[in-house]
């Protein structure tokens, strides 16, 4: 029996795993409340109490009990001291980077391979980035960390790594294999892929080299992957725990501050979420119904009804538009070209209302914006300028290079801002037109604004004017 | 290999019912569910071809579900539906045949499954 000290007193209070009345690790005391026990082949484990989460609690239960499994009927690679030393990491929220060495050294100590890595999943990216490496030297085993990061697999096609990682599988690959970035400078032999989950699925990978040398059997492979895995858990979860009390800490201090507007972004968004289904099936079901009605006027509420939900399902997108916290991604653009393609996208709408577009804008000045996001400020912009000019008019956009930056000024001969407008200009959801969000115009301010830049918008003379100033503090 | 039979999975069942309304009229033969824990119970009893499968699930993530399908039967294709486009780059969403947006015409589906035919 092993006392441990300095446990984690909000985590885990009170942790014992006994087989037959034999306590394997003890952690905490005695006195710490008992909240349920779970009896898993023989080994008692009760309890672990003080967890936020009882699904998140069940987790590492559950990991416990596995690693229990895999001891008893595996190979036993890591002895009870290891084991303890390795639960004492994990319940004193050590890094994630030591547990991850810690167990990936015992791999090598305990001659189940001469190199070890850790490969983690980028999910969005379909990557596997490298965290840590081990190998052998002589006596000593040597760690690297840092340009293990820039080793990378590639999995953006299905092939054997996907499926071992997909299916849960264990399997051997040649290293010439692994489709990625820098792999022949860490394995030049086979190589055993094991795949490490959490509770949402796989996270990653523990990577192994095969020489043919030493026997390796399946229940030991996945007993690494296991430690592996409740390590990444574990850690996240203190992580979270952390996060969330100085959470609690934070909102004490600062209750009354304005996180309010934050706050009703969240809540829009997540609302918007909501009503995208029902649309699906409302203007669904609308498309339907038209083949069973042939009265007329029945088949133009119909219409009605799908005109009004392609608009609702608009103003959504827009909302989550705006609600989504955006990245810009600056490249080197031709403001010429980018005006140039704007104009041929509005074409028809500015040949039905005949209004005449002048653009003013030298054909080599290149800014250092996101494209993406830039037009979509124009478009935004023309679309508004198209809306308020009833037959034949004129936009003109100038664009000069002045001593720090890019001036760019759009004016029409529109009816200008409403007065609305001009009074909340880019606050949310201030609209006057029937059909409209009110987003338009934040959206734009909020894209400028990513980029250092300023807005202002005022009516002038003929109608409405909109200036943006865009910084060249962002170029390279 | 020709699909006659098709499974839908998704929480929302007036979604649910207008796929199954839409696929009925091509002379599919449709079973829908609205519980994801049935999903994969269902699938051994229906035997599919094809299972159209929502992602965005509160009970069970679709994304689990096409794993624990992908287990039994690899070569039964899902084509995952969804509202949002966010998942098309997620490493368990490289394992379904096709994903495809609700807001598309539904048409999209048998275009898809005509593809499959050839």
């Amino acid at each position: 029996m092993k006392k441990m000290n300095n446990r984690s007193d909000v985590a885990v209070k009170y942790l014992l795993i006994s087989k037959d009345g034999n306590a394997l690790m003890e952690i905490g005391e005695k006195s710490a409340g008992i909240e349920k026990q779970i009896k898993i082949d023989g080994y008692d484990i009760e309890t672990i109490v003080g967890f936020p989460n009882i699904e998140k609690k069940e987790q590492i239960v559950d990991g416990i009990a596995k690693i229990i499994e895999l001891l008893k009927n595996g190979e036993k690679i890591f002895n009870d001291d290891v084991l303890i030393e390795y639960v004492d990491m994990i319940i004193n929220e050590k890094s994630i980077d030591e547990i991850l060495y810690f167990t990936l050294k015992h791999i090598i100590s305990s001659n189940l391979a001469e190199k070890t890595a850790f490969f983690i999943l980028n999910d969005k990216l379909l990557k596997l980035r490298g965290v840590v490496y081990l190998k052998r030297d002589n006596e000593d085993i040597i760690f690297e960390n840092r340009a293990i990061k820039s080793c990378q697999i590639d999995l953006s096609n299905r092939g054997k790594i996907a499926d071992a990682m997909f299916f849960d599988k264990v399997v051997t690959v040649n290293y010439s294999e692994l489709p990625g970035k820098n792999i022949e400078r860490y394995f030049d032999k086979n190589t055993i892929i094991i795949p490490v989950y959490n509770i949402k699925g796989v996270v990653g990978v523990v990577l192994l080299e095969d020489d043919g040398t030493k026997a390796k059997d399946d229940a030991s492979l996945r007993l690494v992957s296991r430690l592996v895995s409740l390590g990444i858990n574990y850690s996240s979860i203190t992580k979270q725990l952390k996060l969330s009390k100085e959470d609690v800490a934070y909102f004490k201090e600062s209750i009354e501050v304005s996180s309010t507007l934050t706050h009703m972004g969240k809540i829009t968004a997540s609302v918007a979420h909501e009503i995208k289904n029902p649309l699906v099936s409302i203007g669904g079901f609308a498309k339907r119904l038209e083949r069973y009605v042939s009265d007329e006027r029945g088949l133009s509420y119909l219409k009605i009804i799908q005109s009004e939900t392609t608009r609702l399902e608009q103003i959504v997108n827009d909302i989550l538009t705006y609600s989504k916290i955006f990245n810009i991604k600056r490249e080197k653009v031709s403001l010429y070209s980018l005006l140039m393609d704007l104009e041929e996208f509005f074409k028809d709408e500015l040949m039905i209302k005949r209004i005449m577009v002048k653009i003013n804008c030298p054909e080599d000045l290149i800014a250092y914006i996101d494209p993406r996001k830039f037009k979509q400020i124009f478009v935004n912009l023309i679309k508004n300028s198209i809306q308020s000019i009833e037959n034949d008019g004129e936009i003109t956009i100038d664009v000069e290079r002045v001593k720090n930056g890019i001036n760019i000024i759009i004016r029409d001969t529109g009816d200008g801002f409403p007065i609305e407008i001009i009074q909340r200009p880019f606050e949310p959801f201030v609209t006057t037109k029937e059909a409209g969000t009110g987003l338009g115009l934040s959206i734009c301010h909020k894209i400028v604004s990513a980029h250092q830049g300023q807005i202002w918008l005022d009516n002038y003379d003929d109608g409405a004017m909109v200036k943006i100033f865009i910084p060249s503090e962002g170029e390279v | 290999m020709k699909v006659k039979k098709i499974l839908i999975v998704d929480d929302e069942p007036n979604v649910a019912r207008l796929y199954e309304d839409y696929l009925k009229d091509y002379g599919f033969e449709v079973k829908s569910i609205n519980n994801p824990h049935e999903a994969t119970n269902e699938f051994y009893m229906f035997q599919p071809d094809l299972v159209l499968l929502d992602v965005n699930m509160p009970d069970k993530d679709g994304l689990t579900v096409l794993r624990e399908l992908k287990k039994v039967s690899p070569n039964v294709p899902v084509y995952l539906l969804t509202a949002h486009d966010e998942y098309k780059r997620n490493f368990n969403a490289l394992y379904a045949e096709e994903y495809i947006l609700k807001s598309r015409d539904p048409k999209i589906i048998v275009n898809l499954i005509e593809k499959i035919k050839e």
